[in-house]
């Protein structure tokens, strides 16, 4: 499904100074797989999901996405591929303040020229899987507590099927508890079929997928669970 | 494109306070714009009025009173000498650069108080529907009816401005013993015209027979013909006159069109410059405005790229909301300005002392239009120099920027 062959990404500071944030780092993941990545901080788990979501680009090195090399690709081309491909879940609050709850989960889509009226029904009932209520629909992202809004931001994610979601730290601020029940439902997903690639500094939920990598100063060394 | 709208306006409604400074702003440059505009069309169309008759090309006059001759009517000094008009009129009918003739005759200088005001106030016969000297000063000069007539600024007319647009209350004056109503007062012209009373001609030829303190005059007398001639034939028809009738002195107007034209010169160009520096001030005001707001909203910019959205659909959203909010913003400024302007037109009148001619309706939603779809046009483009930064830029690096 995806693959890194080689890949390096450094950030520029100023002319002079730069950051080597990955290292020749070599992945691959197939279809339906459920990959942890952990990591202290600062060693460069982002970055690698940010490439790995056409969200970034690599300084050098190929990344192969879905059979297709992505490191010619145009932005408009990386956009669509992401756009068909990709559900990303960040890591921080991540919905448009001004938008209640419904246009927030279907904003993709609705930019993209989809009817609304063809896409409320399967947004409310996303809704309900991640486990939130058709009233939430209308709410503002304000009015919803860290957890829900972290669930509106995985349905939002799941509304067009993507094949891949990528999640960065997504339990991150949240309670034990509700970290437990979003990883459940993210096993539920994995187990239709998505593959799920999720960044998390918790040991114990990253021992659940069927893969764990680590990362050290930009190196990616794979776990055997 | 009309789903970006609706999710703009959603979220300007919900974002009110962010949204109002840009109105503001937008809705003061409108203003600006629009009341610049707005007097630059008034001058224009005055200008042009003004350029109809001011001043005569030619002025006849009886024979030794050509020191006299004003600009367009008879100075006061007019003495009791006259032309006669059969003689006179129909030879200048024949000249053939002659374009418009207006006769005027001065009756009597009378002691009267008008509209609440004393004075010696020249009264003067003109033939309403040839005349050209008189008709840029005030607006429907030609219904001018027989029981009727037309004062200057200092006969009153500075009284009667006060209810200027009231048409009810109705002054009368008593002249000749017969009572006249003040149809109207003529705009100020800086001329004698500002202290005398009009009337129409058949109307004074009728008085002429009645009245003792006019016996002197016959019923063709004529105290003064201003004629205007085609273009550059200035000299050539006065030329004409002098030869083929005598007893007339023929007087060349003094150019007052062209001292008039740079007079308003200055004025003209300080409404262009007032236009062209509100666009600057808006742009300017919009990008600053706008470049603040986008930095504020970063992180959930990068977000929409994030998650797919492809940038000219994000440009859309933004630019959409940009228009919104610039659209409403400055037509409530052009409402404003109108408001002010059409309730407040006889102040303005008194303050400029100008014969400003207002827009009619048409030209008015004219300049609406072209005010509020300027400013909109000018927010957009403003708009959208903060967002260029995002063009060559990858959604991840938009999210982190935008986050710290
Ligand atoms: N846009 C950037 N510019 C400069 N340095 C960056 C940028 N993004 C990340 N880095 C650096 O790259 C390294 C890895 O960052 P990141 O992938 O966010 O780490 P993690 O997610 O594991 O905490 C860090 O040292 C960080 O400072
Ligand atoms: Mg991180």
């Amino acid at each position: 499904m995806i693959t890194f062959e080689g890949v390096n990404k450094e950030y520029w500071l100023n002319r002079k100074r730069s950051i080597k944030a990955l290292k020749n780092v070599n992945f691959n993941v197939n279809e339906g797989e459920f990959i942890s990545i952990i990591g202290p901080s600062g060693s460069g788990k982002s970055t690698f999901l940010a490439l790995a979501s056409l969200l970034d680009k690599q300084t050098s090195g190929e990344i192969v996405i879905d059979g297709k090399k992505t490191s010619h690709l145009n932005d408009g081309e990386r956009t669509n591929l992401r756009y068909n491909l990709c559900g990303f879940i960040f890591q921080f609050a991540s919905l448009l303040p001004a938008l209640p709850v419904i246009d927030n989960i279907m904003l993709p889509l609705l930019l993209r020229g989809e009817k609304r009226s063809l896409l409320e029904k399967k947004a409310k009932n996303i809704l309900i899987q991640v486990g939130l209520t058709e009233e939430h629909a209308s709410h503002l992202p304000y009015q919803l507590s860290g957890g829900e809004q972290r669930r509106v931001a995985v349905a939002r994610a799941l509304l067009k099927d993507p094949p891949l979601l990528f999640a960065d730290e997504p339990t991150s601020a949240l309670d034990e508890d509700t970290a437990r029940d979003l990883i459940h439902l993210f096993h539920k997903i994995n187990d239709r079929g998505t593959t799920i690639i999720m960044v998390t500094h918790d040991k114990d939920l990253a021992q659940e997928g069927t893969g764990l990598y680590e990362i050290k100063a930009g190196k990616l060394t794979s776990i055997m669970v | 494109m009309k789903i970006a709208v609706q999710l703009a306006w959603k979220i300007i409604k919900e974002k009110r306070k962010r949204a109002f400074l840009l109105a503001v702003s937008t809705s003061v440059a409108a203003l600006l714009l629009f009341t610049s505009y707005f007097f630059i069309h008034s001058l224009n169309t005055s200008m042009t009025a003004i350029d109809g008759r001011l001043g005569a090309d030619v002025i006849v006059v009886p024979s030794g009173m050509g020191m006299y001759a004003g600009e367009n009517v008879l100075s006061s000094s007019v003495s009791k000498v006259y032309l006669d008009e059969k003689e006179v009129m129909g030879k200048l009918n024949n000249i053939e650069d002659i374009k418009e003739i207006s006769p005027q005759l001065f009756l009597h200088t009378i002691s009267t108080s008008c509209c609440g005001t004393d004075g010696d106030f020249p009264v003067i016969a003109f033939d309403p529907a040839n005349d050209f000297t008189l008709k840029s000063f005030m607006p429907g000069i030609q219904q001018l009816e027989a029981d009727e007539v037309v004062i200057g600024v200092n006969a009153g007319g500075d009284r009667f401005l006060y209810h200027y647009d009231d048409e009810i209350i109705k002054e009368k004056v008593k002249l000749f013993f017969e009572p006249f109503h003040v149809k109207n007062i003529l705009f100020p012209t800086g001329t004698s015209a500002d202290e005398t009373i009009f009337m129409r001609l058949d109307k004074a030829r009728q008085l002429i027979h009645n009245v003792d303190a006019l016996a002197h005059i016959s019923s063709t007398d004529l105290s003064a013909i201003f004629i205007n001639t085609t273009p550059h034939n200035e000299l050539f028809v006065k030329q004409q006159i002098e030869r083929d009738i005598s007893g007339v002195d023929v007087v060349l107007g003094s150019g007052l069109r062209s001292k008039i034209e740079k007079q308003m010169l200055p004025l003209k160009l300080l409404s262009y410059v007032m236009i062209v520096v509100s666009l600057l001030l808006t742009l300017l005001q919009v990008i600053t405005l706008f470049s603040a707001l986008i930095r504020e909203r970063q992180k959930e910019i990068g977000m929409l790229f994030a998650l797919g959205v492809l940038k000219r659909h994000v440009y859309q959203l933004l630019l959409c909301e940009a228009a919104i909010v610039s659209f409403i913003g400055s037509s409530i400024g052009v409402l404003v300005s109108l408001s002010v302007l059409y309730d407040r037109q006889t102040l303005l009148y008194m303050i400029f002392q100008l014969p400003l001619v207002f827009p009619d309706l048409k030209t008015t939603l004219f300049i609406s239009f072209f005010t509020v779809s300027t400013i909109t046009i000018c927010t957009i483009i403003a708009a959208l120099f903060p967002l260029q930064s995002f063009f060559s830029r990858e959604p991840y690096e938009v999210v982190r920027e935008g986050e710290s």
